[in-house]
């Protein structure tokens, strides 16, 4: 059962060629600003030049990139000059990803992603503008080779066969969206952009807008930033109901299977056993409104920072909800055996200290620089570095946990600034365990641990600070007893 | 081949050429720096000279505190492997402990530079999936009896990955 080698729809080609322009309009209407008065027509050529250039480069990798299933892999060739040919066995595939605009439903089209645990950027396969039925297609292949490799084997996996699902609602949305800090980063951006936007505005231009304010009053300005930061708001929120809109979460046959999106439905699946660990994350806000989010730590292709290369398989969920979710979408992770310990003494007492170190030590750098300007100010800076430095060493402290759940999972907790991020990693995904103390701490009967996982191409450490030894050494205990876990 | 083995003696040699080493790139850095003051008007030159004295008091010091330091850190270098994991163990006021499974490790890399050559030595690189632990040096053919061990040993357990 082998298929021809097969060509991207002929869409595909306006997808590079959006990619293209995308990625070069920048650059070109820097160049062509620069060279425009002084030579027109010259620029114009170029734009058209460059404009051909791409057309006839998108047709190229159109005409020379194609793909073919096998037995056992997958086949994608492309190139003109150096011909690339990329084998992706199926046992190798770590997840599968679907995307599609609104726009393409019609046409039946869609993108389709197929990423492996290898180092490259990005996807190891990119099939911009297929057939629906192409993901079926797929499944099926990749099926047929399980079975044919599994068949000597013992099946391990019995409860295979249930199949669950879960969709958001729309409360939880909209909570979900209200609480997101995404507002802010996109308000930096913008800042920064008039930042250097402030260098070319002439500056004459500049005094006269400037007078203009100064009539109006800083009662005006201050509504018409709140106004600014209002519409990003918005913006973001409604940016982040359309990227979830419709969340649906479904179980089967020991694949995950996410569905999302409102403008760009993207179908995301997974293996269950390329799970390397579950993190329940809550911002400070969240915690408040009793939502959480959940993730996926997977290896991946993903170039992505740290925390948002997890694939999120339940952006928010009701924190009442998350005990049965758990139960009945990892029911090998036992939510139940998870007794919350109260932090000890001794771990407040440790990251408080250095709170109060850091903080002195601020307020001594800076007051350096301003002792002498107002008593108001000093005393301004004393608080805030206060609770710059203690907040999140308080909370760092009380969220700091780590327990052996039972022989396969342990149960780790800890706080990022103000979010709280619980994990539960299965042992056979723990790369390395590191155990740290000082001769000073030992004697106080404390120590640090971090384990080390993959994640995306790179690693990701889990770690606590300041906690009791003897529940730092039994998790120790529990990873030396048998890691050659089958 | 279990019990705690401390790393060999000669390897407190090659720390010390390393330092050495890495104290002439920074003089030689230093010295380069240093020429800018011939192009500098006179009210800076002050300000320059302080500054470049407390960068060489700071590279001294770090370069007599390595050399000092290498019989500290030597003493308290210990590694152990057995057949399920390989524990390497560092520092005493300030103790690390990593614990590797023999399970989860993919490849062992040895490395010999001319240094580690003419002390007959090599460094052994333990590279996990999400990262990478060193060992910074033992007698060679310890290190490739050692190499042979992990690897029989970590195609024993069981490749999940």
């Amino acid at each position: 059962m082998i298929c021809k080698p097969r060509r991207l729809s002929p869409a595909a080609i306006l997808f590079f060629f959006y990619k293209d322009i995308k990625n070069l309009f920048i650059p070109v209407v820097i160049f062509a600003f620069a060279t425009f008065k002084q030579a027109r027509f010259w620029t114009i050529i170029g734009l058209v030049a460059v404009f051909i250039l791409v057309i006839v480069g998108d047709l190229v990798k159109y005409m020379t990139f194609s793909y073919q299933f096998f037995n056992r892999e997958i086949l994608v060739r492309k190139g003109i000059f150096v011909k690339k040919v990329n084998h992706i066995p199926y046992d190798r595939i770590q997840n599968v990803t679907v995307n599609q605009w609104f726009f393409l439903k019609p046409f039946k089209l869609e993108e389709l992603e197929i990423e492996t645990a290898g180092h490259s950027e990005g996807p190891e396969v990119s099939l911009v503008a297929v057939s629906v039925t192409l993901k079926e297609e797929l499944n099926n292949y990749r099926k047929q080779f399980k079975a044919t490799v599994t068949t000597g084997e013992e099946e391990d996996d019995a409860e295979v066969s249930n199949s669950q699902s879960y969709a958001i609602t729309w409360r939880e949305l909209i909570k979900f969206s209200v609480t997101s800090p995404a507002f802010l980063s996109g308000l930096l951006v913008v800042l920064a952009i008039y930042g250097k936007a402030q260098h070319s505005i002439s500056k004459q231009m500049y005094v006269a807008m400037a007078k203009e304010f100064s009539h109006l009053g800083w009662i005006v300005v201050v509504v018409g930033m709140s106004l600014i930061i209002l519409i990003f708001y918005l913006i973001s929120v409604f940016a982040l109901i359309a990227r979830y809109y419709h969340f649906n979460l479904r179980m089967e046959n020991n694949q995950f299977e996410m569905q999302y999106g409102l403008f760009k439905t993207k179908k995301t699946s997974i293996s269950q056993n390329r799970i390397q660990a579950v993190v329940v994350k809550q911002t400070l806000l969240r915690r408040l409104l009793h939502i959480a989010s959940v993730k996926l730590v997977i290896i991946s292709n993903s170039q992505k920072e740290n925390t948002e290369k997890d694939i999120i398989v339940m952006p928010v969920i009701e924190t009442a909800k998350l005990q049965p979710f758990m139960r009945k979408f990892f029911p090998s992770i036992p939510v139940n055996n998870c007794q919350t310990i109260t932090a000890n003494v001794g771990t407040y007492y440790y990251d408080l200290r250095n709170a109060i170190i850091f903080s002195l030590l601020t307020d001594l750098l800076i007051g350096l620089f301003i002792f002498r300007i107002s008593f108001i100010l000093n005393i301004s800076v004393v608080i805030l570095s206060a609770i710059f430095w203690i907040t999140p060493a308080y909370l760092n402290a009380r969220r700091a946990a780590v327990t052996v759940m039972d022989d396969k999972y342990v149960f780790l907790q800890n706080n990022y600034l103000t979010s709280k991020n619980s994990y539960y990693v299965p042992k056979n995904s723990i790369q390395l365990l590191e155990r740290r103390q000082s001769i000073w701490l030992s004697q106080k009967r404390f120590a640090h641990l971090r384990l080390s996982c993959r994640s995306g191409i790179g690693e990701r450490n889990l770690k606590v600070k300041y906690l009791p030894q003897s529940q730092i050494d039994s998790v120790i205990v529990w990873y030396k007893k048998d890691s050659k876990f089958r | 081949m279990d019990k705690i083995k401390e790393l060999p003696r000669s390897i407190k040699a090659v720390w010390r050429i390393h330092a050495t080493i890495e104290f002439i790139i920074f003089v030689l850095i230093m010295i380069g720096v240093g020429l800018i003051r011939l192009v500098l008007p006179t009210t800076f030159k002050g300000y320059f000279d302080l500054i470049m004295i407390i960068i060489w008091g700071l590279g001294m010091i770090v370069f007599i505190g390595s050399m000092f330091l290498v019989n500290y850190l030597w003493t308290f270098w210990t590694y152990y492997i057995d057949e399920r994991q390989i524990q390497l163990h560092s520092g005493y006021f300030f103790r690390k402990q990593v614990i590797i499974p023999i399970a989860r490790v993919q490849n062992v890399t040895l490395k010999q530079g001319p240094i580690l050559r003419w002390k007959d030595l090599q460094k052994v690189v333990i590279v996990t999936a999400s990262g990478r632990s060193e060992i910074d040096g033992i007698l060679s053919d310890q290190a490739d009896q050692l190499k042979e061990t992990i690897m029989q040993l970590a195609q024993e357990a069981k490749n999940d990955m």
